[in-house]
């Protein structure tokens, strides 16, 4: 650990950087403002905490990623834990799942083929729909996914895989995207996902909708 | 197929929501933290992982509440209350009683200095810290936090709607041999001017004494406020989705009495704010 004043900095440079991708990540995922809030304290306060575990520069976003999964994933379970850190977060977020419903609104635009591919979305298991939105909303690449999820690269190829094939079974079965995503398609393109880790690929590409 | 275009939030959107003020306040509050320091309540000595036990849902502290409530009424030991410190004139903020393997412990007086209650914990040697929290007339007698170390349990005791300035009965039954940690807010009916401290399950509004306020009027909300000694008070305009042609906010002259209120919540320095315009939302 450093002297008071290196960890000072180096947190503050962290949290300058990632406070709005970790905000986002939460308010992403939770139903409301209050978790969100006592989420991102939880994490940064780890942050803090483990100063010496965070990754440095691009790779420390999902690490903080990863620590804030975990946090949901005992919110959910309901153990939650609220610290005044959080209060005044709590007030400014109050609200927020609110504003995240208009942003859905406009960015859907309520056409028939994305409210199917919502629907198909929804129907994904938890962790499908991890992978593809690590990719898609919060632009990670597999190496990246991999420290959230806490597993390996190939792993993360093989799940994404998985996850793509399936979604698309989805779609196919609620009749979206006038047959246009045939299955094989997908074949083509997880197999297209084992070689290539481009950023974002997986959820991009599909392009059809 | 694109899932982008399911992205609830932009990262913007979401950089947007929230002032620098705050996001300054949460990195100095979580700076002045010590490394070894878990939130709020570890210290030395504390063994094991702890288990975080809050925001329980409603329907089981509902359950439990009707559980104790026939616990409570069958015949037993009393114990208490005790006075502990100096001033021993000075009446038990708690009263302990034996329950077979357990000591139920209820608070008598919600508005005391929870150093009392620790002192009085401490003095049948439980390391437990309780507070209550100015909260919703609805919460009032409710739980609205419990940590416990790792393998503890305890229950608690609710009293629903009965904790205001004069009466009480919240409080929790501790095995005897609980020697864990644990730190347990209850809520208590806020004094004129207080805010409410929100907790899971809270409508918009609540956190200012203004539940279900959405679609209510100006005169309305002025009036619950004006019962509760809240004076300062912060007007944010909303039409149709924008706060133009006043985003920098208005003055109470420029409210309208007949406006509705679209939200309202806690500010910094106990001021509450609403969020207010000339049509119904």
């Amino acid at each position: 650990m450093g002297p008071p004043d290196t960890r000072r900095h180096r947190f503050e440079e962290i949290y300058r950087t990632s406070h709005d991708a970790v905000l986002a990540y939460l308010l992403r995922r939770t139903e409301n403002g209050h978790d969100a809030a006592d989420v991102l304290a939880e994490t940064f306060l780890v942050a803090w905490r483990r100063l010496d575990d965070v990754p440095d520069g691009d790779r420390a976003r999902p690490w903080l990623f990863g620590v804030a999964r975990r946090a949901l994933a005992n919110l959910h379970r309901g153990a939650r834990r609220r610290t005044a850190l959080s209060d005044r977060l709590r007030g400014e977020l109050a609200h927020a799942h609110r504003h995240t419903e208009r942003a859905a609104d406009r960015h859907a635009e309520r056409t028939a083929d994305q409210a199917a591919v919502a629907a198909a979305f929804r129907s994904l298991p938890e962790q499908d729909r991890e992978v593809l939105a690590l990719a898609g909303w919060e632009g990670l690449d597999f190496g990246e996914i991999a420290v959230v999820l806490g597993c390996s690269r190939n792993a993360v190829r093989i799940r994404m895989y998985r996850a793509r094939r399936r979604f698309a079974r989805e779609l196919s079965a609620l009749g979206a995207l006038g047959g246009r995503e045939k299955e094989g398609e997908h074949e083509e393109e997880g197999e297209r996902l084992k070689e290539g880790d481009g950023r974002a690929a997986p959820a991009s590409k599909g392009g059809a909708a | 197929m694109n899932i982008e275009r399911l992205n609830p939030i932009t990262e913007e959107e979401a950089a947007a929501m929230v002032s620098r003020q705050t996001r300054d306040d949460l990195a100095e509050r979580v700076m002045k933290t010590t490394p070894d320091d878990v939130p709020t309540s570890v210290r030395p000595g504390w063994s094991g992982r702890r288990r975080l036990l809050v925001g329980i849902p409603l329907a089981v502290t509902v359950a439990t509440a009707a559980m104790i409530a026939v616990s409570v009424a069958e015949p037993d030991q009393r114990v208490g209350p005790v006075s502990v410190g100096p001033n021993r004139a000075e009446a038990a903020a708690l009263s302990f009683r034996k329950e077979g393997d357990s000591l139920v412990v209820t608070v008598n007086d919600p508005v005391a200095d929870p150093a009392r209650y620790k002192k009085e914990f401490a003095a049948y040697g439980m390391d437990i810290d309780l507070t209550l929290a100015p909260v919703s007339p609805r919460r009032a007698g409710t739980l609205v936090f419990m940590e416990t170390s790792e393998g503890g349990h305890l229950e608690t005791i609710l009293a629903e709607g009965r904790c205001g300035s004069e009466v009480c009965g919240v409080g929790v039954k501790v095995p005897m041999d609980y020697k864990g940690h644990a730190r347990i807010v209850f809520g208590r009916a806020a004094r004129p001017g207080e805010m409410y401290d929100e907790g899971p399950g809270d409508v918009p509004g609540e956190g200012v004494g203004l539940p279900d306020v959405p679609g209510h009027t100006v005169a309305e909300a002025w009036a619950v406020l004006g019962e509760r000694k809240i004076t300062r008070v912060l007007y944010r305009y909303v039409f149709r989705g924008s706060d133009r042609p006043y985003p920098d906010g208005l003055t109470r002259d420029q409210v309208k009495p007949e406006w509705y209120v679209h939200d309202a919540l806690a500010g910094t320095d106990d001021q509450v704010i609403l969020f207010v315009g000339p049509v119904k939302p």
